[in-house]
């Protein structure tokens, strides 16, 4: 635990260095100061969606361009012989992500002063969307060796991420959205502030957590098969 | 230290073996070198003996205990200088050192005086996107030794380095040596290897060809020679075996009919030695 703590500080001190806590200040303003001269009432929807792209945008986009920082850098085959387990660092990129994802939505969701709040209806929807976000960036960010090669399977997750949108929006109407795992974020997201159904909230809650620990899982195991490159992956 | 019996390994989806049952043993203390070409399987069983590799046949006991049996504390007890920089572009040397210091269980080495070590005192509040070259192999180099461990993997220590911070680094190695640390040194600096290794193994196709100290293996499969110059119209050099030289017909005509202008006695050189042995030519770009 104490080299999870460790990691969790270098961590949040190299996105800082990276520049990554700048950008994410500076969306975040645009979106606060954006809220704040927008009446809100009746955009519920708007407002979650946004806040949902946060934590997509921190949990993937930035862990695979930390990832790849490091990967440039070289500096995964030193992690890999220090005493740092595998799953610290994996666990220590989600709860840095996390952390940033939930200032940020915490910042938003202030400015927008919703009519209905449920706080940890929101917490509950940051932490999820944004670790399995940072797990399935870790995996993404596993098969490729630099940006742009990066750019090109972005679409290949965010396309079928977003499809969850058209059924949010009163699209498209169809039990299969609940098969993907944004529906469920996005579920949250809009508890958190509009009056949800309990059995979408339990749903998204139980199907969140399920797909958070697979994707943690594919996540150690793409690390060291890819990127560190060992030949035993549990 | 490290003993290794009948190690195999063979990678994922190839058909050969890439290390094909070697067998060595390092003691306490000990700087054992291994020298192959690329691809010989030195990366390979260096990659074995850090446990990034652990699908392998064949035992290997170090420290006394079997390889497989450590977990990741296991790296408190060694320390790895890769051949390739691997820093936070972004991060001074200093940080670099401190937030790799921070996750072993050693606490209290003085960062700044291994940076002294290397000649980085200067730069230690330096970005190390700043470095060069040579300076980033320095900071490579000790961050092996931050937390004081036990055995110690180089990779092509000198590699990059100025002749100057190059005699540095080996006196580093030696009083590591001195100090009782064991070191396991990949190499292709026949040179470096002469200078600093107790004992060397020649690897080649996965095996080891020969093994032994540096003196051992050139008194065995070399020749000592002596060069000969001397002047008659024109300035020429020829090369005797020392063995029977006085029997020499040719070395004496040599004396007699013309003027010597200098005689050197030279050993075989570990890089001759490779090759007899290996069948194989040992060069910096391998």
């Amino acid at each position: 635990m104490k080299l999870l703590i460790e990691n969790v500080k270098w961590d949040a001190y190299l996105i800082f260095k990276y520049g990554i806590v700048t950008i994410a200040a500076i969306i975040t303003a645009l979106y606060c100061m954006s809220f704040i001269f927008i009446d809100t009432t009746g955009l519920e929807k708007v407002v979650s969606v946004l806040i949902f792209t946060d934590p997509v945008m921190y949990g993937f986009l930035f862990t695979s361009v930390m990832v790849l920082f490091e990967k440039d850098a070289h500096t995964h085959e030193v992690i890999a012989v220090t005493p740092l387990p595998v799953n610290y660092y994996i666990l220590s990129k989600a709860i840095v992500f996390t952390l940033l994802a939930l200032v940020s939505g915490l910042a938003i969701i202030v400015s927008a002063q919703p009519a209905y709040f449920q706080p940890l209806l929101l917490i509950l929807a940051i932490v999820l969307s944004a670790s399995l976000f940072v797990f399935v960036g870790i995996v993404g960010v596993s098969f490729v060796q630099n940006f742009n090669q990066f750019i090109l399977i972005m679409p290949l997750v965010l396309g079928p991420a977003c499809l969850p949108l058209l059924h949010y929006f009163d699209l498209v109407n169809s039990w299969m959205f609940y098969l993907i795992p944004t529906q469920a974020c996005l579920i949250l997201f809009s508890a958190s502030v509009s009056i949800t159904e309990i059995w979408q909230i339990i749903y998204a809650l139980i199907y969140l957590i399920i797909w958070n620990f697979y994707a943690y899982k594919w996540a150690v195991k793409s690390y060291k098969k890819r990127i560190i490159k060992t030949d035993t992956y549990e | 230290m490290i003993q290794v019996a009948n190690l195999i390994f063979r990678y994922p989806n190839q058909e050969i073996d890439t290390i094909k049952g070697i067998s060595f043993k390092i003691e306490k203390g000990e700087i054992y070198g291994f020298l192959g070409p690329s691809g010989a399987g030195k990366s390979t069983t260096q990659k074995i003996l850090i446990k990034l590799l652990s699908e392998y046949k064949g035992q290997i006991q170090v420290m006394g205990h079997d390889l497989k049996s450590y977990n990741n504390s296991y790296y408190n007890k060694i320390g790895v200088g890769f051949e390739l920089p691997n820093h936070y572009a972004k991060l001074t040397g200093l940080e670099n050192l401190k937030l790799f210091a921070s996750f072993y269980e050693v606490k209290n080495v003085d960062l700044m005086e291994l940076l002294h070590k290397v000649g980085l005192t200067d730069a230690a509040h330096q970005k190390t996107q700043d470095y060069s070259k040579g300076m980033k192999m320095r900071l490579n180099f000790v961050r092996a030794l931050l937390h004081d461990p036990e055995i110690l993997f180089f990779d092509e220590p000198t590699s990059g380095l100025d002749p100057v911070n190059a005699k540095n680094i080996k006196d580093i190695i030696l009083d590591l040596k001195a100090k009782g640390k064991t070191i396991f040194l990949t190499t292709h600096n026949m040179h470096d290897a002469d200078e600093l290794c107790d004992r060397v193994a020649f690897i080649t196709n996965g095996q080891i060809m020969a093994e032994g100290s540096p003196k051992a293996l050139k008194l065995k499969f070399g020749k000592p020679l002596l060069n000969v110059e001397y002047q008659n119209s024109g300035f020429h050099l020829a090369e005797f075996e020392l063995e029977n030289l006085g029997q020499n017909l040719e070395f004496r005509n040599i004396l007699e009919s013309n003027k010597i202008i200098s005689m050197h006695t030279r050993e075989a050189s570990l890089d001759e030695v490779f090759i007899k042995t290996t069948g194989e030519q040992l060069t910096l770009t391998d």
